[in-house]
Order: structure tokens, then sequence, then C-alpha cells
């Protein structure tokens, strides 16, 4: 090994570890903040924040089947014990009233601090007097016996008005005890599990521990032997999408794999040649991921997933290297012939990729950073390890009859070039004239959920009375007392819409959690015991109902006006805990609380209202729409960040041609190839998405390669031919291979990239100067 | 009125109906009952209820309107002394009162209750087997006036309601009495005339 060659095996020994090292101290992760505008605002941080760990994330709906009603009933209260057990989830909700006791037990306790009916007025004569006419009518009502009960105690009612409050607006029907189905056929459940939305890894151990509480109430239940579980949510969505991701890009990666290997093993007949080719592309993944590492601080998923796909160019490098080296001769003395243009290449891939290190999207400016590094140590890795690696004359035999369809091509191309650009020219009015709009704007229609899971989720959804958190009231305060009050007021400015039947019903964390404030106010609104008790008496007097059995009443008034405040603490082991921990939670230096609005018809009408309401500080927001925002701003980023791409391409390749003949010589080529692949997809797809856009710059990036080598090289024209031929064929494979997958994202990018790094390689062997 | 008329001979001790069995037909019994309630698609009636509760110091006094439809539906519409109507179907509780929005309950919820409604709805539709499964059900009396009289089986039905009593004759209920077991009592009298 010649004294340069040892050097820069050397280096990249040295950098290999370096980027090892630098990578295994940095976390991975999978949080979708990264995806977030940095300049985001409330409401779509909000959204995130409801996707990553908000309470419809964490809830698994789930429902048994296949047995008869009783049995499926008892399973269901099996499954709740054991998972009531269980820490990994915060809230199991069958139906079962026993559940709910210390719920009830809680408030009861703390109704004069909790029932907003609790004023200086309620207590009056007058106050009372109303109250008992209340109570005696629901006395007599056939929920007398219920109301009799707490008569002494709490003649007011505030215990009842509560209760309405704590069984929810709507639930399901209850077959023995357990909710059911409409039609009886399934026990439902609703799980909350402890653990937040993007925690995969929790959300899959926690949904196994639901399987396994099927088994076991499944087992113990001789009814039950051919029950069946079926579950639903966003965590089940999240861990079936990460395991068909997963599973997809496995196999149909280890299909490409393989397939590629066959191909260069057919074209060099050597093993040694094979893992030589692989070197820039694996030793690119490495140095992007540490440098990314090592600028962010952590490395997103996607970035890994999406990285090493738009640096598949890089196996393009060494097949370059290989198939321009006549057997029998070093491999170095090929660099110099095709060292210029590869270099150019790359650069304008580099440029390409270069605007997204600008992007507004972490996560893009970490993709955009990994490729620009990747691709930099994978050509340099071609040019000086390779090379170095290899010792004497290189054995490789190319395979040169794979040019023959190509060299056709350029045979012909005086009478093709026409037709291609007649071509471009029906693709580019196609594109234009697409009457529909031609950007996919549903992200349902990019969810690798099958539509199947998601009519049994409506399903579920309709039967649990789970209603879709679309629509969100969001009030902030410096601390949790100031947040609590705001909200308190924001409910208060929000009833004259729940009045006129705008919203049906407004949930807030002062349902069970009022600010000390107002409970402070309420506690001092309770009459001494001497007032109370002549009030009373007042009040009694004409009533039906007797006057001395109201001890109890006088007692727990007297009690409440002495006791502490309810604080958070208190609520600890109840269901009401969760409630109020996912409505109200510190964000940032301050505490925001989210005040859902349910059982609303009219969403145009409800924003016309908020927005009357005229209150500083009550931030609207609807859900779906922020969504369909943020959707728009990464497409309208990508657009943006791809046009700037192609002007700084166009610059760089204006500027080291300099000459407007060969820079559309070069330019022609990859932009004929980039609007028939939009336009095939059009025609085929009928919507394009953010996933092909991605594919489409990678089209640029392959393409540009071929259209350069065309341009350029003059000399030894047929392994020139031959090694563009190999190199797109293995493009065209890998992606060809991802296209056939179900997940949306996999088939997107997969599609877009052999469609296109097809046609760039047959539009520039057509464009190709004539030479003389 | 002839409802009435027997009512009021019930109500004094007397038993008038045995005497007039005059036929030779086998005795009328439960099963008789519950096939003639079974045959009923729909009926309403005028019922007033009273309820003597510990609490109170006179009877609280309601009446209004009955509606049943078979299989299950049960309406109870009270117009005085306030407006107010529950209706029950299958298992769920509607309760509406103007002014208020409408309160809608699982009866399972409310396992007191749901047995008495269960007592009441399964004798109107002449389901003894749901009858059987809250209640010991003994039957006395024949098609001119019987009297059922029911005993909860379940215990926390049994810690609240000691026993119902109901009598009516041929396929309509004329008399519905719920004894509690703390001494509190209601009283329904239905009027088989249509309002």
């Amino acid at each position: 090994m010649k004294y340069q060659s040892r050097i820069a095996v050397g280096v990249w020994l040295a950098a290999l570890v370096v980027a090892i090292a630098l990578i295994a101290r940095t976390p991975f992760s999978a949080d979708m903040s990264a995806f977030l505008p940095r300049s985001a605002g409330l409401a779509q941080q909000l959204l995130v924040d409801q996707l990553r760990e908000g309470v419809a994330s964490r809830l698994v709906l789930v429902a048994v089947e296949r047995a008869p009603p009783a049995a499926l009933a008892a399973v269901s209260r099996h499954i709740a014990a054991t998972l009531r057990q269980d820490g990994r989830f915060a809230l199991v909700s069958n139906g079962e009233a026993s559940a709910r006791a210390r719920d009830r037990d809680l408030v009861w306790r703390n109704r004069y601090l909790l029932s907003p009916a609790v004023t200086a007025e309620h207590f009056s004569v007058a106050g009372l007097r109303r109250a008992l006419d209340d109570t005696v009518a629901m006395l007599g009502s056939d929920l007398g016996l219920l109301a009799k009960r707490t008569l002494p105690a709490d003649p007011t009612g505030e215990a009842l008005r509560l209760a309405q409050d704590l069984a929810g607006r709507t639930q399901p029907r209850t077959v023995d005890g357990a909710w059911a189905s409409r039609d009886g056929r399934s026990a439902l459940l609703l799980v909350s599990t402890r653990a937040a939305g993007f925690d995969i890894d929790a959300q899959e151990l926690a949904l196994a521990g639901i399987a396994e509480a099927f088994e076991i109430a499944r087992h113990a239940v001789p009814e039950a032997a051919g029950a069946t579980l079926v579950t639903t949510g966003p965590p089940v969505f999240a861990v079936q999408s990460r395991a068909r991701i997963k599973s997809d890009a496995e196999h149909l990666s280890l299909l490409a794999v393989v397939l590629i290997a066959g191909l260069l093993l057919f074209a060099y007949r050597s093993i040694s040649v094979l893992a030589l080719a692989l070197l820039p592309v694996a030793t690119g993944s490495l140095a992007g991921l540490a440098a990314v590492g090592a600028t962010f601080g952590f490395i997103h998923g996607i970035t890994i997933g999406f990285g090493v796909t738009l640096i598949g160019e890089a196996v393009d490098y060494a097949i370059y290297l290989f198939t321009r080296t006549v057997p029998g001769a070093a491999p170095r003395a090929t660099l110099p012939r095709i060292w210029p243009t590869l270099r150019l290449g790359m650069l304008t891939s580099v440029c390409g990729f270069s605007a997204m290190l600008f992007s507004q999207f972490t996560g893009f400016a970490q993709l955009g950073l990994f490729t620009i590094v990747g691709l930099t140590t994978a050509l340099a890795v071609t040019r000086w390890v390779v090379p170095a690696l290899i010792s004497g004359p290189f054995s490789g035999t190319g395979a040169i009859g794979v040019a023959a369809p190509l060299l056709a091509l350029v045979r012909h191309r005086a009478r093709l070039r026409w037709g291609v650009l007649g071509m471009t020219l029906a693709a580019g009015l196609s594109v234009m004239l697409h009457g529909a709009p031609y950007w996919e704007s549903e992200l349902s229609a990019m969810s690798p959920i099958p539509p199947a899971q998601l009519v049994l989720d409506a399903r579920l959804r309709g039967e649990l009375g789970a209603p879709d958190l679309r629509y969100l009231v969001v009030v902030e305060g410096p601390d949790r007392e100031a947040a609590l009050g705001a909200s308190e007021r924001a409910v208060a400015a929000l009833a004259p819409l729940i009045t006129v039947g705008t919203i049906g019903w407004v949930d807030a964390p002062g349902r069970f959690m009022p600010s000390q404030a107002t409970q402070s106010a309420r506690r001092a609104a309770l009459p001494d015991a001497p007032t109370l008790r002549a009030n009373l008496l007042q009040a009694l007097a004409g009533s039906n109902l007797r006057d001395d059995i109201f001890a109890p009443f006088l007692a727990d008034v007297a009690a409440a006006r002495e006791g502490a405040l309810l604080v958070r603490e208190d609520l600890e082991g109840t269901s009401l805990a969760v409630q109020v921990d996912t409505l109200l939670h510190p964000r940032g230096a301050g505490w925001v609380v989210m005040l859902p609005l349910y059982g609303v018809a009219d969403g145009l009408a409800l924003a016309r209202q908020i927005d009357g309401l005229n209150q500083p500080g009550l931030v609207f927001v609807e859900l779906r729409g922020e969504a369909d925002a943020l959707l728009a701003s990464f497409r309208n980023e990508a657009l943006t960040l791809s046009a700037v791409g192609g002007l700084a391409i166009a610059l760089l390749l204006g500027a080291s041609l300099r000459d407007g003949r060969r820079l559309a010589a070069v330019t022609l080529p990859l932009a004929a190839a980039v609007v028939c692949t939009a336009a095939l997809l059009l025609a085929g797809g009928g919507k394009l998405s953010i996933f092909n856009l991605f594919g489409l710059l990678l089209v640029v990036a392959v393409g540009s390669n071929y259209s350069l080598f065309f341009e350029r090289d003059e000399k030894d024209r047929a392994r020139m031919v031959a090694s563009l031929m190999l190199a797109d064929l293995c493009t065209v494979i890998g992606f060809g291979v991802l296209s056939l997958s179900g997940v949306p994202v996999l088939r997107g990018i997969g599609g877009t990239v052999a469609i296109g790094a097809a046609l760039s390689l047959v539009f520039a062997a057509v464009l190709s100067p004539r030479r003389t | 009125m002839i409802v009435v008329a027997g009512l009021l001979v019930l109500a004094t001790g007397g038993d008038p109906a045995r005497a007039d069995r005059a036929d030779a037909t086998p005795a009328w019994g439960l099963a008789d009952l519950m096939a003639a309630m079974g045959k009923v698609r729909a009926s309403s009636a005028r019922f007033v209820e009273r309820k003597y509760l510990s609490v109170t110091t006179a009877p609280l006094r309601s009446s209004g309107v009955l509606r049943y439809a078979a299989p299950g539906r049960v309406e109870k519409e009270t117009l005085l002394p306030q407006p107010r109507r529950m209706i029950i179907v299958g298992d769920t509780l509607t309760m509406e009162r103007p002014g208020a929005p409408s309160r809608v309950v699982s009866i399972r919820d409310i396992p007191e209750i749901a047995g008495l409604i269960e007592g009441v709805r399964a004798t109107l539709a002449g389901d003894i087997a749901t009858l059987n499964q809250f209640y010991a059900v003994s039957f006395t009396g024949d098609v001119m006036a019987w009297q059922l009289e029911l005993t909860p089986r379940d215990s926390r039905l049994s810690a609240i309601v000691a026993h119902i009593r109901m009598r009516g004759q041929s396929n309509a209920l004329a008399w519905v009495e719920t004894q509690e077991t703390d001494g509190d009592r209601t009283e329904l009298v239905i009027d088989a005339d249509p309002p």
C-alpha cells in the first residue's frame, strides 16, 4: 500500500471510530415536534402536543365479541379488574358502578367546594326555599328513592347536580353492569394508558397487557372460551403502523439488497468488489448521522429512515468507478477521467439538498445536513479509500453488455428527441390542466392504517360515545392557579354559547379541581351554623318536609366552613385525577388549560361566535383545521425548498459549464423526467403527496449524474453508458421494490424514484448532445 | 268504571270475583295473566300517585298519563304538580323537564330503580322470565280481580324494597303499591279509561 493510501485508510478508520462514538452518545427520538415549525403558534404546538401525549393519544377502545351477553360482561369485568391493578393504565372504564365509588365519595365529601351553585344567595331563605322545592319535586319523582337517601345531609341537591357531571354526557348502554354495544354483541371498555402516545414501545407493552388480561378473563369465564378481542384507538394505530412500516421496510429492503447484490455480482463476479461498492454509502450514512447528532443533539427516527434513502445515490459512485475501470487496470487510473464529473454531480445534489438546512422544521434541517455530509463523505471514500483498498489490478469484468439498449437509444436520438420533447410538453400540459387539486390534503390518505381498521374505530367510538376531540378553547397562565382562574373565566364567557345551542357542553378541569380562589369564595359563602339553621327553618315553613331531619346537613356545612380546600393530591387514586391532568398541564414556563367543546354542529358559527365574545387570551383551536394547516405548511415549505434547491443547482451548473447550450443539455433531461414523472403519478394515483415530492428531489440528485456524464464524457463511451445503466438498474430495483409496499410513505417514494430514475436515464441518452 | 268498582271492593278486603266464577273452566292463573298482558300492543291511562314518606309531613301527590307500547316502552308523563316526563326504552331511562336538558341514564346504573321499573314493565309486557329474574312472584285471584305480590330476589333491591303489590282485572293493571323497607310507601292508581 502506498504511503498516500495508508493515510487515506487511516483517516477513514479514525473518522469511522469518531462517527460511531458520536452516534453512540446521541439519543434517538421519534418525537413529532421535530416536524413542528420553529415559529409554530400555540394552536399548532397544542396540536402536536395532543398527537404526542394528549388524552386522545392514550385512549384504547376495547371490544370483546363472540360470546353470550352475560359472558361478555363477565369478561369485561375480569379485564377491568386486571387492568386496574396494572400500573401501565391510568383509567379503565367499563360501566361498572363500583369502579366509580371513589370518585363519588370524593365528590360527596367536597360538594360545597365543587358545586357551582354555592353562593351566599344559595343559602339565604329564598335560595334554600328554591332548592328545597326542587328537592321535593325530585322526591316525588321516580328517582325519589335516590334523593330520599341524601336528603338529610344534602337537601339542596349539590351531590346530585355534581353526579350528573361525573357520569359524563354520553354513556354506552349497560348489560349486566358492563358497557355493551347497541346490538348487545360486544362488551366495551375504554382504557387510558399512563404512557404518552409518542412512546410507542410503552404503548406496545400496554396493548400486550390488555391482550394478556383478555386471555386470562376468557379462560376464567366458562362461556367465553370462543370470545375474541378487538382493540382500536391511537395507541393501536401507532403500534400497528410502526410494525407495518418496519416489516415492509425490512422485507422489501432485503429483497432489494438481494436483487441489487445479485446484479452487481453478475456485473463484477467478485464478492470483495461488491463489499467495496457498498463502502461509500455505509460510511456516508455513519458520517451523516454523526454530523446530525453533533449539530442537533438528537437524531430523529425519520432522519435515519429517509436519509439513508436520500443518499442512495452514493451506491452509484462505486459503480461508476468500477464499471469504468478496464479489466486488469487499477481503479486509481480511472479516477482522473470520471472525477470532475462525479464531483460536479455530487455538488449538484448537495446544492439541491442544501436548501433544506434552512427549513423551519428541525426534521427537514436534519435530513438536509445528513444528505450533504453523507454524499460528501461517500464521494471522498470513493475517491481516496476504495482505490486504496484494492491491491493490484482490478479483477471485475464489468457488464458492458447492459449498455446495448441505451447505446441504441443514443444512436437513434435524432429521431427520438422530438418524441421526448413532445411527450414532456404533453405531460407539462396535463399537470397544468389537472383539474382537481393535485396535492394530497387529507392526512388519512397518507396514513398507513388500513381502511377496515378506521371503520372499526369509527364504530367503537360511536358506541362508546368517545367524541372526536376537534374543538378546543385554550387559555394560559403563568402558574397553575392563574391558568385555572383563566379557565373559569373562559367557561363563564362561553356559557351564552351553550344557551343558544352552539356548544353542547364544555369540559373543564374546574369541574373537579376549581381554582383555590373559587373554592375559597364558595367556602366563604357558607353561612355560620346559627344563620343556616335559622334560614333553613324559615325556608322549611310551609313546605312538605319535616324540619327535624337536617342535622347532618348543618354538620356538613359547618365542617366545610372549617375544612381545607381541595388540592390536586386529594384526587390521587380517582379517575378525576386523570381527567384534570389531561386538561391542565405545564407548558414552557407557564401552565395551559384546554377546554374541549362538545356537541358542536356548526364549526364556522362557533368560530364566529367565539370571536364575537372578544375575550383576549382565549384561543380557539380547531384541531383538524390545524392539522391540515400543518400539513399544508410542510408541503409549501417542501415546495419552496425544492424550488430554491433547483435554482441553486441551475446556478452551480451554469457557473461550472459556462455555456448556455451545455447547461440546457444537462438540465433539459432532468426537467423532462421530473415533469413526466409528476404527470404519470397524477394520472395513476390522483394526487401527489409530500412523499412524492421527496422522491422527485431524489430523481434530480440521481439524474443529474446521468446527464452530466452524457454531456461531458466522450471517451470510453460504452463503459460510461454501461456504468450509468448499472447504477440506474440498482436505483430502479431498489425503489421499485419499495413501491410494492402497502405503506403510503414507502410506496410514494419508491414509485416516484423508480419511474423518475428510469426516465432520467432514457431522456439523458436521447437528449445527449450530438458529437462530431 | 268496572275496574274502579273492583278496586273499591278489593280495597275493602272482599273477594266477589271468586264467587262470580260460575263456569267450570280451569282456574285462571299467572300464566293466563301473562299471556293476556302479552297480547296488549299499546295502552294509555291516567294515573294518580301518592308517596307516603317519613321525611314529609303529608303525602306527595302527582298525576298524569301512563303509556305503554309493546314490547318494552313505558312512558310516564307527570302533569301535576310539575310537568316532567320519564321514558324507558330497553334499559335507557330518559328524563325530561321543561327548561332543562334531558337526562339519559342506563337503568342498570341505578339497580334499585331498575328493579322497580322491571317489576311494572315486565308485568305490562307479560314477560314472566324477566319478572322471575328480579322477583319471587305470587299470584292470587282470577281474571276479574287478580293480585300479584313481587318479593325482590336481589339483595341490593331487597335492602330497599320490601315488596311490590299489583292488582288488576284481566289485562288491565289498576293499582301498584311499592313498600320500602324503611316504611315509606308509594301507591299508584291507574284509571284504565283512555285519557
